[in-house]
């Protein structure tokens, strides 16, 4: 779904989400970085903290809409707002409807704000038709479809069309690149071993693909299957596409044993 | 209150007042269904009988096919079908008028099935190409349990018989307001089930195999597919 | 069956430590997903037949009193008897006494998930009838005494190891051998003249077309056929929300259904009931009755609940469920399993009873997707979860720890502080390692998994730093 022509110089407001701030910041960086190469202004909005999906997983609506809030209050001002997260665009882009009452002010500017919310890697290709240039990765990787992202906003050729521009990189598909990876956000804290039991099937057809590099665009996601691999004795690495995309991906990747 | 009544109060507290008149619901459910062609698979509607043959013979439907010139030819090709599977020449023939007029020598008939019965023969009211269905309809000369208790169905279709479509069978069934059948069934292929770990078995409590005697003018068709 | 899906959590642990319920349930989904993909690859209507098959039902629900008028009118002017149950147990009672004024002794079933609700076997044992489950799943677990883990393929839960003990003890003859084939072949044996020797048979509908009173069956066994046909009673239980209006609106359902619920594009046996016998039919029942049951139906009309009402009962939904393929359908603990049961069950029982099933599901969305009818199952998972919260029903320990999160979470200067001093935490913990294998507090993660060990400090720490540094 692209728009006819990129604009110029867009100010955009980073949603670095919750997973990213506390569990890793060099997805967050990156994102900057490539945001900026595709020409784009962008800033932090100091007055983030979370998308309110574990609140609104919960059933706790009224959270969810305090929360709601604050992110419209803080990016509203920008042009978009732009998320390294399937889950947490999805989240502000398409949960948010609902929150507020029908016909209020609180929903109008709602709905402004989810129009242009975005998650990076559509923003990057179907907004701003950026080709990256420059990038290298050797390795062979495989790359798994975040629920959130590949339903609810229908990423999953733009990723692909990205990394396809990265030298020395190579893909090969994963069975089952879309079949839920057993994270759910709340589901894994309130079940974790149906959650295991879910992420061992991903784990060994992760392994099975002999790839060296495992990618996807949602952290939760990652830090769930990386673990498991990891417990497992894989030394698969993992990263988030966008840490790629931006020349970012040196070192052992998410729980790789180097020093992080 | 009766049941009935409870549950349409409830129906009606539930959905509130609809103020259409039953022309206007009947109205807005055939516009539902007014483009049929828009939901149906696509085939060539010249050649209703190749499709028929090509979707009965599929390893989904597994029937076999074998073409005749004409229903006199009937029970010449139940005989041969009874020999080749190594079956007595024994059969339970539908009591049809169309089966009852012809030289059934050569084969023990029986008008009715016991539950052990090997094989029988039935005369199909219509096929449907689009899914390689037969239909059968139960009444005075066709007792359901023909078509459900034999190891061996023979089925006997005639290629005029052959629609398109699985919706142009009701129109000929008389319409809603015609006296309908006890029981109508459209029959593609033989009895399955996946019950034991999804595997597809063939001959679970109806028929194992199916055998189709296509009436037609051979001769004027080319191969099979 | 009895109910235990609040006990959802101890089922679920049970079923995976359970060796050969993995293997049962590997051999399975991974085929029905299969199936269903190809034969709709081949169906290039199908996005519009979904389409259209979900507006029939809203529109047959949004008018659901005048189509089960015409129906009850239409089925009544072609012999049928017509009876309404509103709870199960009036069900139960209808069925008790058309057994007794029938004299029976003995009465072959058709599966219906409708009559598993109801409690049908309770209904045949007040009657004193001696039910003989037909088909083959139903017919497997009838001999092993469980109730039922699918709603298309009720012995899912079983391997073929299991099913080949079963009839080795159980059958008349034993099984030829242990191939599935001959398994099946054994069954049929087993069951040929209790078909014909029934005073009763009992069957469910997929739907009931509202135009001509018929009652509609998708089958494929066969075991429909003999078991309606052969005995002099006929009874049908159906849940009123089955109806469609006309046979071309049941046309659209019959081609999604078998090509959702089996991948095939249609199924063997697909018989339209219109009456009792007819002065000189060959065979057929003699009477013949249908039992309308609402069980709680016309609750979820007019709410955020009546999509599920759409529900063809396919199955699509949980041969795709991650969860349903890791605990399979008994964890659930109810008739309805997987995704469509963990929203039926709440609405059939109530939200206490069924309090676990609404978090069972990771919201993946893959259900939805797969469903002919487009029932909005996570979102409508997630609205139960709301309801929950509202209704004080989520523990005091999850509801403390999310109250505790939100105040930080509303608090952007409060969370930055608190966010910094965990990250911080966890960096000594991880004692420069780059995973962490053990954490207080996140023992359900570190049990299975390790976490990675975080960097020098939050994005947000890190950011400002930059920032500053630009100055």
């Amino acid at each position: 779904m692209k728009t006819a022509k990129p604009p110029s110089s867009p100010r955009v407001g980073l949603f670095v989400t919750c997973l990213v701030d506390a569990m890793r910041p060099n997805v967050g960086f990156a994102s900057l970085h490539l945001l900026e190469a595709a020409g784009c202004t962008v800033e932090v909005p100091r007055a983030q903290t979370c998308c309110g999906q574990p609140a609104y997983n919960s059933g706790d609506d009224a959270t969810t809409a305090a929360i709601a809030r604050g992110i419209i209050e803080a990016f509203e001002p920008y042009d978009y707002v732009v998320v390294p997260s399937g889950s947490c665009g999805a989240m502000i882009r398409s949960h948010f409807d609902g929150l507020f009452e029908d016909g209020s002010d609180m929903q109008a500017r709602q709905r402004a704000l989810s129009a242009k919310t975005w998650e990076i890697l559509s923003f990057l290709t179907d907004v701003m038709g950026f080709v990256p240039e420059g990038v290298r990765y050797d390795g062979m990787a495989t790359y798994h479809d975040s629920c959130s992202g590949l339903r609810d906003l229908g990423v999953h050729d733009q990723p692909r069309a990205l990394l396809d521009q990265v030298e020395g990189l190579r893909l090969t598909p994963l069975v089952g690149h879309d079949v839920c990876c057993g994270f759910g956000g709340t589901f894994c804290v309130k079940y974790p071993d149906i959650s295991n039991a879910i992420v061992s099937d991903k784990a060994e057809a992760i392994a099975d693909t002999g790839a060296d590099t495992l990618l996807a665009g949602d952290l939760g996601c990652l830090m769930n299957m990386a673990g498991k691999l990891r417990r497992n004795g894989e030394t698969v690495k993992a990263f988030h596409t966008v840490e790629v995309l931006a020349n970012m991906a040196q070192g052992p990747g998410l729980t790789g044993e180097e020093e992080a | 209150m009766t049941a009935r009544d409870r549950i349409f109060a409830a129906i009606a507290h539930r959905l509130g007042p609809r103020d259409s008149s039953a022309d206007d619901i009947a109205a807005e459910a055939a516009a539902l269904v007014a483009d049929t062609q828009a939901i149906q698979p696509a085939f060539d509607m010249a050649a209703l009988t190749e499709r028929f043959i090509a979707k009965a013979t599929s390893d989904r439907v597994t029937a076999s096919v074998e073409r005749l010139d004409g229903i006199a030819q009937v029970p010449g090709a139940v005989a041969r079908y009874a020999e080749a599977a190594a079956l007595e020449a024994l059969a339970a023939v539908q009591p049809a008028p169309a089966f009852d007029a012809l030289d059934w020598a050569g084969l023990k008939c029986t008008p009715r099935a016991n539950p052990d019965q090997a094989l029988a023969v039935t005369l199909a009211e219509y096929g449907v190409a689009e899914t390689g269905s037969l239909v059968f309809r139960s009444g005075p000369d066709a007792p359901a349990l023909l078509n459900f208790l034999p190891l061996h169905h023979v089925a006997v279709l005639r290629e005029d018989d052959i629609l398109a479509h699985i919706e142009d069978v009701w129109p000929r069934l008389g319409g809603p307001d015609a006296p309908q059948s006890r029981l109508l069934t459209l029959i593609t292929g033989t009895s399955g089930t996946a019950d034991i770990e999804a595997q597809n078995i063939r001959g679970a409590h109806g028929p194992r195999y199916m055998h189709i005697l296509l009436l037609g003018c051979a001769s004027e068709r080319g191969p099979q597919a | 069956m009895i109910q235990t899906s609040d006990r959802f959590r101890a089922n679920a642990a049970r079923a995976l430590q359970d060796d050969n319920l993995k293997i049962a349930l590997t051999r399975t989904t991974g085929l029905l997903q299969r199936r269903r993909a190809q034969v709709i690859d081949d169906y290039p209507q199908y996005a519009d037949a979904r389409a259209r098959a979900k507006t029939i039902k809203d529109h047959t629900l949004r008018y659901l009193d005048h189509y089960l008028e015409m129906f009850e009118r239409n089925a009544v002017a072609n012999g049928a008897v017509v009876h309404w149950a509103q709870t199960p147990q009036e069900a139960r009672e209808i069925i008790t006494r058309l057994c007794r004024e029938a004299g029976a002794q003995s009465a072959t079933r058709v599966k219906s998930m409708l009559g598993e609700e109801i409690g049908i076997a309770e209904a045949l044992e007040a009657a004193e009838v001696d039910r003989i489950e037909t088909d083959l799943a139903e017919h497997i677990i009838q001999l092993a005494a469980d109730p039922p883990s699918h709603v298309v393929m009720p012995a899912m839960h079983k391997t073929r190891e299991q099913v080949a003990d079963l009839f080795d003890a159980r059958h008349d003859v034993r099984p030829a051998s242990h191939d599935v084939a001959d398994l099946v072949g054994s069954a049929r044996r087993e069951l040929r003249e209790k078909f014909m020797t029934a005073d009763i048979g009992i069957s469910g509908a997929n739907f009931l077309i509202a135009e001509t009173g018929a009652v509609v069956t998708v089958t494929n066994e066969g075991n429909g056929e003999l078991t309606t046909t052969p005995p002099n009673t006929h009874i049908v239980t159906v849940g009123i929300e089955k109806l469609v209006p006309g046979m071309d609106h049941c046309a659209v359902f019959l081609r999604l259904l078998s090509r959702a619920a089996i991948g095939a594009e249609i199924t063997q046996y697909t018989s339209f009931y219109n009456g009792p016998r007819r002065d000189g039919d060959a065979d057929g029942p003699e009477t013949y009755h249908i039992v309308l049951v609402d069980n709680r139906r016309t609750e979820m009309l007019g709410g955020f609940l009546q999509p599920m009402l759409r529900c063809i009962r396919c199955g699509a939904c949980m041969n795709h469920c991650p969860v349903y393929a890791a605990v399979g359908g008994h964890a659930y603990g109810a008739v309805y399993p997987g995704p469509m049961g963990s929203v039926l069950t709440p609405a059939l029982s109530s939200l206490k009873e069924a309090k676990d099933l609404p978090h069972a599901c990771t919201l993946n969305g893959r259900c939805k997707e797969v469903c002919p009818v487009d029932i909005p199952l996570p979102d409508m998972l997630r609205s139960l979860r709301a309801r929950q919260y509202q209704g004080g029903l989520t523990p005091p320990v999850t509801a403390i720890a999310l109250k505790g999160w939100a105040m930080l979470a509303r608090r952007p200067q409060l969370y930055r502080m608190a966010a910094a001093a965990v990250v911080l935490a966890m960096r000594l913990w991880a004692r420069g390692r780059g995973r962490i294998r053990w954490l207080p507090g996140a023992g359900g993660w570190t049990r299975h998994r390790d976490l990675p060990a975080p960097e020098r400090g939050t994005f947000m720490q890190q950011y400002a730093a930059r920032q500053r540094g630009r100055k």
